[in-house]
């Protein structure tokens, strides 16, 4: 892998002017390999974007030193007589504006392949750290109970794109949700909808998510009750450490089949949708 | 580094500076800038060698033969360190920086200092 990753690098070093790219190649291949070693497995794919960076701000400026220090003699004709300096200065001045626009073409060319490989490598980045498909920070045990507690029993993590909701073991004699709860009085529910993917939010009067877009419903545990959805909402596993409630969301866990429901729990009042 | 009383610019300062603390190859060089800067300034492989080339060219550091680390020596590794001139290069863009870092305290514009690591 680090060597796949040194070729790709060494393949992009060719913007550089010869000049140095001849000198220091090999020197550059092995600081970014060393690079690659420091920074371990997760963290390849940044060093290689923050490498192409790199490049992409020091091509420009080492193809304009080379350009700068190039001497004009070496690119002019032979050396000829006096007499003749008419004839040698225009000759000149061709060579150098051949040289200036190949050079130009070179550094435009440079500068879009190095913006839209960057732009493509940024897309593809996985987001491994923070935010949705990450291991969500939902807050302290405390924080969240109180207000899964004063929200009825749900409460939206946006970040998590999920619900949390109060669950009791009791009401679970099967352990249907004991993996997803992680022995944590809390799961997690995707708020997507498994039907057509609504966001579905939850309606205070009936105690249920009702899906605006369809009207499937689901109960406080997120299980079928009614409407085209095939199942229950998806969910994510719930963990406790060090006193915060994390959010899986790497996995989306599919949610119980329509006859798989457990929580009993009718309707408290209308439905948020009409009849 | 056309003017010898031209500011260095500012990745061949973090070399120099970095050299100032014994003589590096590059990686050991990148990594030494980012911890003496506190992670704020990043030099990659290219701007690095970049730096290097013209810093040789201008005789401010040379490339040595001795091998400071036995354990983790490399043939491939090619390793720097500070000439006279440019220490004494180091040593006046050091002094132009501190200067400034005199008005700024001056003018009251120097707010509470960051505690700085021992270099």
């Amino acid at each position: 892998m680090h060597s796949r990753l040194a070729e790709v690098y060494r393949a992009l070093t060719a913007a550089y002017p010869p000049a140095l790219r001849d000198e220091f190649r090999d020197d550059m291949v092995q600081a970014f390999t060393d690079q690659l070693r420091a920074a371990g497995a997760g963290r390849r794919w940044a060093v290689l974007a923050s490498a192409i960076t790199d490049l992409a701000r020091s091509v420009p400026r080492e193809r304009w030193e080379a350009l700068r220090a190039a001497p004009l003699a070496a690119t002019a004709g032979p050396p000829v007589e006096a007499v003749r300096v008419a004839p040698q200065r225009r000759q000149h001045m061709a060579t150098t504006r051949r040289r200036f626009l190949r050079h130009s073409l070179a550094l435009a060319g440079a500068g879009v392949g190095a913006s839209m490989g960057g732009a493509s490598l940024a897309f593809l980045w996985p987001n491994l750290r923070e935010g949705f498909g990450a291991v969500i920070d939902a807050g302290t045990v405390a924080a969240v109970t109180e207000a899964v507690g004063a929200a009825g029993g749900t409460w939206a993590v946006p970040q998590a794109r999920s619900y949390l909701v109060a669950y009791d073991p009791a009401d679970d004699p099967g352990g249907e949700y004991a993996d997803v709860t992680g022995g944590t009085p809390f799961m997690a529910l995707y708020q997507r909808c498994v039907h057509l993917g609504c966001r579905v939010p939850w309606c205070t009067s009936s105690t249920r998510f009702e899906c605006p877009c369809h009207k499937s419903r689901y109960n406080r545990w997120g299980e079928w009750q009614d409407g085209p959805a095939p199942r229950g909402l998806d969910r994510f596993t719930v963990a406790i450490t060090e006193g915060r409630v994390l959010v899986d969301t790497r996995t989306v866990i599919t949610g119980p089949s329509r006859s798989g429901a457990v929580l009993d729990e009718p309707p408290s009042g209308p439905s948020c949708l009409g009849a | 580094m056309t003017e010898p009383n031209a500011p260095l610019p500012a990745a061949a300062f973090h070399i120099l500076l970095a050299l100032a603390g014994g003589e590096r190859h590059g990686y050991a060089l990148m990594a030494e800038v980012e911890q003496l800067s506190d992670g704020a300034v990043r030099i990659g492989p290219g701007t690095l060698y970049g730096s290097i080339k013209r810093l040789l060219a201008a005789g401010l550091i040379a490339e040595t033969d001795s091998r400071p680390d036995p354990e983790l020596d490399d043939q491939r590794r090619r390793y720097y360190q500070l000439t006279g001139v440019g220490r004494a290069a180091l040593s006046a863009e050091s002094a132009r920086l501190a200067r400034l870092v005199e008005v700024a305290t001056q003018r009251d514009v120097l707010g509470p200092l960051p505690r700085l690591r021992e270099v």
